[in-house]
Protein backbone atom coordinates (compact mmCIF):
# COMPACT_ATOMS: atom_id res chain seq x y z
CA UNK A 1 0.00 0.00 0.00
CA UNK A 2 1.41 3.51 -0.78
CA UNK A 3 1.90 5.70 1.94
CA UNK A 4 0.12 8.67 2.61
CA UNK A 5 1.83 11.41 2.69
CA UNK A 6 -0.33 13.74 5.26
CA UNK A 7 1.10 10.72 7.81
CA UNK A 8 4.37 12.32 8.32
CA UNK A 9 3.54 15.85 9.07
CA UNK A 10 4.13 18.20 10.56
CA UNK A 11 7.71 17.50 9.39
CA UNK A 12 10.93 18.58 11.85
CA UNK A 13 12.62 21.64 10.97
CA UNK A 14 16.05 19.79 9.74
CA UNK A 15 13.76 17.24 7.91
CA UNK A 16 12.02 20.03 6.04
CA UNK A 17 15.30 22.13 5.00
CA UNK A 18 16.63 18.87 3.57
CA UNK A 19 13.91 18.27 1.46
CA UNK A 20 13.44 21.70 0.56
CA UNK A 21 17.36 21.28 -0.45
CA UNK A 22 16.71 18.55 -2.41
CA UNK A 23 13.50 19.60 -4.24
CA UNK A 24 15.91 20.69 -7.22
CA UNK A 25 18.61 18.71 -8.47
CA UNK A 26 20.26 15.60 -6.86
CA UNK A 27 22.97 16.69 -4.17
CA UNK A 28 25.45 15.43 -1.92
CA UNK A 29 25.62 15.37 1.95
CA UNK A 30 28.17 18.33 1.49
CA UNK A 31 26.15 20.19 -0.97
CA UNK A 32 22.78 19.52 1.20
CA UNK A 33 24.72 21.37 4.27
CA UNK A 34 25.30 24.50 1.77
CA UNK A 35 21.95 24.70 0.35
CA UNK A 36 20.41 24.45 4.27
CA UNK A 37 22.37 27.09 5.50
CA UNK A 38 22.22 29.34 2.24
CA UNK A 39 18.24 29.14 2.62
CA UNK A 40 18.14 29.55 5.98
CA UNK A 41 19.67 33.08 5.50
CA UNK A 42 23.04 31.37 7.51
CA UNK A 43 20.74 30.90 10.50
CA UNK A 44 20.31 26.92 10.24
CA UNK A 45 24.20 25.53 10.18
CA UNK A 46 23.52 21.43 9.98
CA UNK A 47 25.60 19.04 11.11
CA UNK A 48 26.93 16.06 9.15
CA UNK A 49 25.98 13.68 12.00
CA UNK A 50 21.84 14.98 12.05
CA UNK A 51 22.09 15.61 8.06
CA UNK A 52 23.44 11.78 7.74
CA UNK A 53 20.72 10.54 10.46
CA UNK A 54 18.04 12.28 8.81
CA UNK A 55 19.38 11.04 5.93
CA UNK A 56 19.32 7.88 7.25
CA UNK A 57 15.27 7.91 8.18
CA UNK A 58 14.26 9.47 5.15
CA UNK A 59 15.39 6.95 3.08
CA UNK A 60 13.78 4.31 5.28
CA UNK A 61 10.62 6.07 4.92
CA UNK A 62 11.55 5.96 1.18
CA UNK A 63 11.37 10.08 0.73
CA UNK A 64 14.70 10.55 -0.27
CA UNK A 65 16.80 7.63 -3.04
CA UNK A 66 20.28 7.44 -3.14
CA UNK A 67 21.28 8.19 -6.53
CA UNK A 68 24.64 7.83 -9.36
CA UNK A 69 26.65 10.89 -9.06
CA UNK A 70 26.02 13.54 -11.86
CA UNK A 71 28.86 13.25 -14.89
CA UNK A 72 30.88 16.00 -13.47
CA UNK A 73 31.49 14.24 -10.29
CA UNK A 74 31.49 10.66 -11.61
CA UNK A 75 35.24 10.25 -9.74
CA UNK A 76 33.54 11.35 -6.52
CA UNK A 77 33.22 8.65 -4.02
CA UNK A 78 30.66 10.49 -2.99
CA UNK A 79 26.71 9.20 -2.47
CA UNK A 80 23.98 11.79 -4.01
CA UNK A 81 20.29 11.67 -3.27
CA UNK A 82 17.41 12.99 -4.27
CA UNK A 83 13.50 12.98 -3.42
CA UNK A 84 11.56 10.43 -4.49
CA UNK A 85 7.61 10.81 -5.48
CA UNK A 86 6.95 10.20 -1.69
CA UNK A 87 9.32 12.76 -0.26
CA UNK A 88 8.12 15.67 -3.22
CA UNK A 89 4.54 14.52 -1.56
CA UNK A 90 5.25 14.99 1.59
CA UNK A 91 7.32 18.39 1.07
CA UNK A 92 4.40 19.40 -1.01
CA UNK A 93 1.73 19.07 1.64
CA UNK A 94 4.22 20.17 4.42
CA UNK A 95 4.28 23.79 2.60
CA UNK A 96 0.99 23.84 1.70
CA UNK A 97 -0.34 23.17 5.85
CA UNK A 98 2.81 26.00 6.66
CA UNK A 99 0.96 28.28 4.26
CA UNK A 100 -2.05 27.61 6.27
CA UNK A 101 -0.06 28.58 9.47
CA UNK A 102 1.02 31.54 7.96
CA UNK A 103 -2.50 32.65 6.75
CA UNK A 104 -3.60 32.05 10.01
CA UNK A 105 -1.00 33.43 12.31
CA UNK A 106 -1.42 36.91 10.03
CA UNK A 107 -4.74 37.05 10.89
CA UNK A 108 -5.00 36.36 14.30
CA UNK A 109 -2.21 38.62 14.50
CA UNK A 110 -4.28 41.63 12.24
CA UNK A 111 -7.06 40.99 15.20
CA UNK A 112 -4.70 41.88 17.73
CA UNK A 113 -3.86 45.36 16.09
CA UNK A 114 -4.69 48.01 18.28
CA UNK A 115 -7.20 50.02 16.83
CA UNK A 116 -7.47 53.99 17.13
CA UNK A 117 -9.11 55.71 19.20
CA UNK B 1 43.81 15.98 17.38
CA UNK B 2 39.90 17.20 15.87
CA UNK B 3 40.26 15.18 13.14
CA UNK B 4 41.66 11.91 15.39
CA UNK B 5 38.66 12.52 18.01
CA UNK B 6 36.36 12.72 14.93
CA UNK B 7 37.38 9.49 13.54
CA UNK B 8 36.78 7.92 16.74
CA UNK B 9 33.72 9.56 17.26
CA UNK B 10 32.51 7.90 13.69
CA UNK B 11 33.74 4.75 14.68
CA UNK B 12 31.32 4.44 17.98
CA UNK B 13 28.52 5.02 15.24
CA UNK B 14 26.42 1.68 14.61
CA UNK B 15 28.33 -0.39 12.19
CA UNK B 16 25.42 0.06 9.44
CA UNK B 17 25.61 3.95 9.86
CA UNK B 18 29.12 3.84 10.28
CA UNK B 19 29.55 1.60 6.30
CA UNK B 20 26.77 4.17 4.69
CA UNK B 21 27.71 7.51 6.11
CA UNK B 22 31.16 7.22 7.81
CA UNK B 23 33.27 8.42 4.72
CA UNK B 24 30.85 11.15 4.22
CA UNK B 25 30.76 12.41 7.37
CA UNK B 26 34.91 12.96 7.31
CA UNK B 27 34.72 14.19 4.26
CA UNK B 28 32.45 17.03 5.51
CA UNK B 29 34.26 17.21 8.43
CA UNK B 30 37.74 17.91 6.25
CA UNK B 31 35.82 20.52 3.96
CA UNK B 32 34.36 21.91 6.78
CA UNK B 33 36.39 25.44 7.80
CA UNK B 34 38.70 25.55 11.34
CA UNK B 35 36.16 27.63 13.61
CA UNK B 36 33.26 24.88 12.28
CA UNK B 37 35.17 21.74 13.37
CA UNK B 38 34.17 22.32 17.22
CA UNK B 39 30.79 22.20 16.03
CA UNK B 40 31.41 19.06 13.90
CA UNK B 41 32.15 17.37 17.16
CA UNK B 42 29.11 18.33 19.07
CA UNK B 43 27.37 17.50 16.26
CA UNK B 44 28.63 14.04 16.19
CA UNK B 45 28.31 13.07 19.73
CA UNK B 46 24.59 13.71 19.73
CA UNK B 47 24.60 11.90 16.52
CA UNK B 48 26.58 9.35 18.50
CA UNK B 49 23.32 9.50 20.89
CA UNK B 50 20.90 9.65 18.78
CA UNK B 51 21.94 6.31 16.93
CA UNK B 52 22.52 4.30 20.09
CA UNK B 53 19.27 5.73 22.06
CA UNK B 54 16.35 6.62 19.57
CA UNK B 55 17.18 4.31 16.04
CA UNK B 56 17.65 0.72 17.52
CA UNK B 57 15.44 -0.33 14.08
CA UNK B 58 18.32 1.01 12.23
CA UNK B 59 21.13 -1.06 13.56
CA UNK B 60 20.84 -4.41 11.23
CA UNK B 61 20.97 -4.03 7.61
CA UNK B 62 17.95 -4.43 5.64
CA UNK B 63 17.93 -6.24 1.83
CA UNK B 64 17.58 -3.49 -1.05
CA UNK B 65 14.57 -3.41 -2.24
CA UNK B 66 15.56 -5.26 -5.51
CA UNK B 67 13.00 -4.19 -8.44
CA UNK B 68 14.29 -2.86 -11.56
CA UNK B 69 14.21 0.90 -11.79
CA UNK B 70 16.18 1.07 -8.55
CA UNK B 71 19.08 -0.70 -9.94
CA UNK B 72 18.77 1.19 -13.42
CA UNK B 73 18.71 4.24 -11.25
CA UNK B 74 21.63 2.95 -8.78
CA UNK B 75 23.21 1.36 -12.01
CA UNK B 76 27.09 3.80 -10.80
CA UNK B 77 26.42 2.64 -7.18
CA UNK B 78 27.95 -0.57 -5.96
CA UNK B 79 25.59 -3.04 -5.02
CA UNK B 80 27.81 -5.20 -2.68
CA UNK B 81 29.44 -4.36 0.63
CA UNK B 82 32.46 -5.67 2.01
CA UNK B 83 32.87 -6.80 5.86
CA UNK B 84 35.10 -5.11 7.95
CA UNK B 85 38.03 -6.87 8.60
CA UNK B 86 39.84 -4.94 11.50
CA UNK B 87 43.21 -5.87 11.62
CA UNK B 88 45.75 -4.38 14.55
CA UNK B 89 48.77 -2.80 13.13
CA UNK B 90 51.90 -4.46 13.57
CA UNK B 91 53.67 -2.01 15.69
CA UNK B 92 50.24 -2.05 18.01
CA UNK B 93 51.15 -5.98 18.37
CA UNK B 94 55.00 -5.61 19.56
CA UNK B 95 54.22 -3.16 21.83
CA UNK B 96 51.48 -4.70 22.89
CA UNK B 97 53.76 -8.20 23.00
CA UNK B 98 56.46 -6.08 25.14
CA UNK B 99 54.24 -4.97 27.60
CA UNK B 100 52.94 -8.54 28.25
CA UNK B 101 56.98 -9.65 28.53
CA UNK B 102 57.42 -6.99 30.87
CA UNK B 103 54.79 -7.28 33.13
CA UNK B 104 55.89 -11.10 33.61
CA UNK B 105 59.62 -10.39 34.36
CA UNK B 106 58.36 -7.89 37.05
CA UNK B 107 55.97 -10.20 38.57
CA UNK B 108 58.89 -13.15 38.52
CA UNK B 109 61.32 -10.54 40.13
CA UNK B 110 58.69 -9.46 42.27
CA UNK B 111 57.72 -12.63 43.72
CA UNK B 112 61.53 -13.95 43.40
CA UNK B 113 61.98 -10.94 46.34
CA UNK B 114 59.85 -11.81 48.40
CA UNK B 115 58.37 -8.20 47.87
CA UNK B 116 61.22 -6.38 48.90
CA UNK B 117 60.33 -2.83 48.59
CA UNK B 118 57.11 -3.78 47.06
CA UNK B 119 55.71 -5.66 50.33
CA UNK B 120 52.92 -4.06 51.36
CA UNK B 121 51.60 -5.23 47.56
CA UNK B 122 52.36 -8.97 48.72
CA UNK B 123 49.22 -10.66 49.77
CA UNK B 124 49.88 -13.42 52.55
CA UNK B 125 52.64 -14.17 55.26
CA UNK B 126 56.01 -14.33 54.63
CA UNK B 127 57.85 -14.46 57.61
CA UNK B 128 57.06 -17.02 60.56
CA UNK B 129 54.65 -15.02 62.92
CA UNK B 130 54.03 -16.94 66.85
CA UNK B 131 50.51 -16.72 65.69
CA UNK B 132 51.66 -19.33 63.67
CA UNK B 133 51.44 -22.45 65.37
CA UNK B 134 53.58 -25.37 64.64
CA UNK B 135 52.33 -28.85 63.82
CA UNK B 136 53.85 -31.71 65.60
CA UNK B 137 54.16 -34.20 62.70
CA UNK B 138 55.76 -36.95 65.33
CA UNK B 139 52.27 -38.31 66.02
CA UNK B 140 51.42 -38.89 62.16
CA UNK B 141 54.49 -40.19 61.60
CA UNK B 142 54.06 -42.72 64.34
CA UNK B 143 51.51 -44.42 63.43
CA UNK B 144 49.95 -46.32 60.82
CA UNK B 145 48.26 -44.76 58.48
CA UNK B 146 45.33 -47.63 57.78
CA UNK B 147 42.10 -45.46 57.25
CA UNK B 148 40.57 -46.90 54.13
CA UNK B 149 38.03 -44.41 52.15
CA UNK B 150 35.09 -46.58 50.35
CA UNK B 151 32.85 -44.93 47.88
CA UNK B 152 29.62 -44.81 48.36
CA UNK B 153 27.01 -46.21 46.05
CA UNK B 154 27.29 -44.90 42.90
CA UNK B 155 23.45 -43.29 42.39
CA UNK B 156 23.31 -43.68 38.31
CA UNK B 157 24.52 -47.14 39.32
CA UNK B 158 21.52 -47.81 41.62
CA UNK B 159 19.21 -46.28 38.87
CA UNK B 160 20.50 -48.15 36.12
CA UNK B 161 19.87 -51.24 38.50
CA UNK B 162 16.05 -50.34 38.90
CA UNK B 163 15.23 -49.23 35.18
CA UNK B 164 16.76 -52.89 33.76
CA UNK B 165 13.91 -54.51 34.52
CA UNK B 166 11.40 -51.80 34.70
CA UNK B 167 12.35 -51.05 30.93
CA UNK B 168 12.34 -55.03 29.67
CA UNK B 169 8.65 -55.13 31.75
CA UNK B 170 7.25 -51.93 30.03
CA UNK B 171 6.62 -53.02 26.01
CA UNK B 172 6.24 -49.21 25.54
CA UNK B 173 10.02 -48.53 26.80
CA UNK B 174 11.21 -51.77 25.10
CA UNK B 175 10.04 -49.60 21.79
CA UNK B 176 11.11 -46.45 22.91
CA UNK B 177 14.63 -47.03 23.79
CA UNK B 178 15.52 -48.46 20.71
CA UNK B 179 18.91 -48.49 21.71
CA UNK B 180 18.57 -50.65 24.83
CA UNK B 181 20.58 -48.03 27.01
CA UNK B 182 17.70 -47.72 29.32
CA UNK B 183 17.55 -43.72 28.20
CA UNK B 184 15.36 -41.78 25.70
CA UNK B 185 17.34 -39.62 24.11
CA UNK B 186 15.98 -36.69 21.96
CA UNK B 187 15.99 -38.86 18.68
CA UNK B 188 14.23 -41.98 20.46
CA UNK B 189 11.69 -39.23 21.68
CA UNK B 190 10.94 -37.79 18.18
CA UNK B 191 10.92 -41.63 16.82
CA UNK B 192 7.92 -42.33 19.54
CA UNK B 193 5.41 -41.87 17.19
CA UNK B 194 6.67 -44.70 14.70
CA UNK B 195 7.39 -46.73 17.99
CA UNK B 196 4.26 -46.64 19.21
CA UNK B 197 2.44 -47.49 16.00
CA UNK B 198 4.71 -50.70 16.22
CA UNK B 199 2.78 -51.73 19.11
CA UNK B 200 -0.54 -51.27 17.75
CA UNK B 201 -1.00 -55.02 17.14
CA UNK B 202 -4.37 -54.98 16.70
CA UNK B 203 -4.16 -52.27 14.00
CA UNK B 204 -6.85 -50.27 15.17
CA UNK B 205 -4.58 -47.39 15.39
CA UNK B 206 -4.55 -47.05 19.04
CA UNK B 207 -2.26 -48.89 21.66
CA UNK B 208 -4.43 -50.16 24.47
CA UNK B 209 -3.53 -50.59 27.78
CA UNK B 210 -3.15 -54.33 27.07
CA UNK B 211 -0.42 -53.66 24.34
CA UNK B 212 0.89 -51.58 26.92
CA UNK B 213 1.64 -54.33 29.36
CA UNK B 214 -1.78 -54.57 31.07
CA UNK B 215 -2.35 -58.30 31.31
CA UNK B 216 -5.96 -59.27 32.45
CA UNK B 217 -8.64 -61.32 30.70
CA UNK B 218 -10.71 -59.18 29.99
CA UNK B 219 -13.99 -61.41 31.32
CA UNK B 220 -12.88 -61.97 34.59
CA UNK B 221 -14.40 -59.04 35.96
CA UNK B 222 -16.92 -56.00 35.17
CA UNK B 223 -16.57 -53.48 32.52
CA UNK B 224 -16.36 -50.75 34.39
CA UNK B 225 -13.66 -52.18 36.88
CA UNK B 226 -11.67 -53.15 33.80
CA UNK B 227 -11.93 -49.20 32.28
CA UNK B 228 -10.86 -48.14 35.88
CA UNK B 229 -8.35 -50.38 36.33
CA UNK B 230 -6.81 -49.52 32.97
CA UNK B 231 -6.86 -45.90 34.10
CA UNK B 232 -5.22 -46.39 36.70
CA UNK B 233 -2.12 -48.67 34.98
CA UNK B 234 -1.37 -45.94 32.81
CA UNK B 235 -1.82 -43.37 35.63
CA UNK B 236 0.79 -45.35 37.53
CA UNK B 237 3.47 -45.25 34.63
CA UNK B 238 5.13 -41.74 34.56
CA UNK B 239 5.51 -42.59 30.60
CA UNK B 240 2.29 -44.08 29.95
CA UNK B 241 0.59 -40.99 32.15
CA UNK B 242 2.14 -38.33 29.94
CA UNK B 243 1.31 -40.64 26.48
CA UNK B 244 -2.37 -40.89 27.43
CA UNK B 245 -3.31 -37.43 27.82
CA UNK B 246 -7.06 -37.27 27.98
CA UNK B 247 -6.62 -40.41 30.70
CA UNK B 248 -8.89 -42.68 29.03
CA UNK B 249 -6.77 -45.68 29.88
CA UNK B 250 -5.21 -45.80 26.12
CA UNK B 251 -3.02 -44.11 23.70
CA UNK B 252 -5.12 -42.58 20.92
CA UNK B 253 -4.24 -41.62 16.99
CA UNK B 254 -3.81 -37.88 18.00
CA UNK B 255 -1.72 -38.89 21.43
CA UNK B 256 0.63 -41.16 19.05
CA UNK B 257 0.68 -38.50 16.67
CA UNK B 258 1.83 -35.86 19.52
CA UNK B 259 4.11 -38.46 21.68
CA UNK B 260 7.31 -36.41 21.26
CA UNK B 261 5.80 -33.24 23.08
CA UNK B 262 4.42 -35.38 25.48
CA UNK B 263 7.46 -36.86 26.47
CA UNK B 264 9.03 -33.81 26.62
CA UNK B 265 7.49 -32.83 29.38
CA UNK B 266 8.81 -35.52 31.51
CA UNK B 267 12.36 -34.22 31.19
CA UNK B 268 12.29 -32.52 34.37
CA UNK B 269 16.06 -31.51 34.25
CA UNK B 270 15.81 -30.27 30.24
CA UNK B 271 18.95 -32.19 29.63
CA UNK B 272 16.65 -33.39 26.37
CA UNK B 273 17.23 -37.10 27.95
CA UNK B 274 14.49 -38.81 29.45
CA UNK B 275 16.54 -41.43 32.10
CA UNK B 276 15.59 -43.71 34.25
CA UNK B 277 14.94 -41.15 37.48
CA UNK B 278 12.45 -39.56 34.85
CA UNK B 279 10.53 -42.50 33.98
CA UNK B 280 10.68 -44.98 36.75
CA UNK B 281 7.44 -44.81 39.20
CA UNK B 282 8.38 -42.79 42.56
CA UNK B 283 6.60 -45.24 44.58
CA UNK B 284 9.00 -47.95 42.87
CA UNK B 285 12.21 -45.18 43.41
CA UNK B 286 11.04 -44.87 47.03
CA UNK B 287 10.88 -48.38 47.88
CA UNK B 288 14.43 -49.31 46.15
CA UNK B 289 15.70 -45.91 48.19
CA UNK B 290 16.40 -43.93 45.82
CA UNK B 291 13.95 -41.18 46.78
Amino acid sequence: MKPDPDDFLPLAPATLHILLSLAGEPMHGYGIMQEVLRQSGGRYNLGPGTLYDNLQRLMKQRMVEEVAAPREEENSRRRCYRLSSLGRGVLTQEITRLEDVVHEGRMRLRSLKPRRA
Amino acid sequence: MLRWLYIQLIWLHPATFRWRFGDDMLDDFDRAPNRARLRYLADAVASLARQWLLRPEFRHPEAPAATAEALLETVAVPLFQTIETYKPRPAALLHGGLLGILSILAAVVLIGKGGGAARPFVIGAHFSRPSLLPIDRNSVAASDLNTAVKPGPDPSEAWLKLARPYFVSMPVLRALDSDRDFALSPWEIGNAPAALRQLDTSHEGKVTAGECGLHIDPNSMPPAVLAQLRRQFMSYHPVLAALDADHDGEISAWEIDHAAAALKKLDRNHDGYLTADELVPLEMAVRAGLR
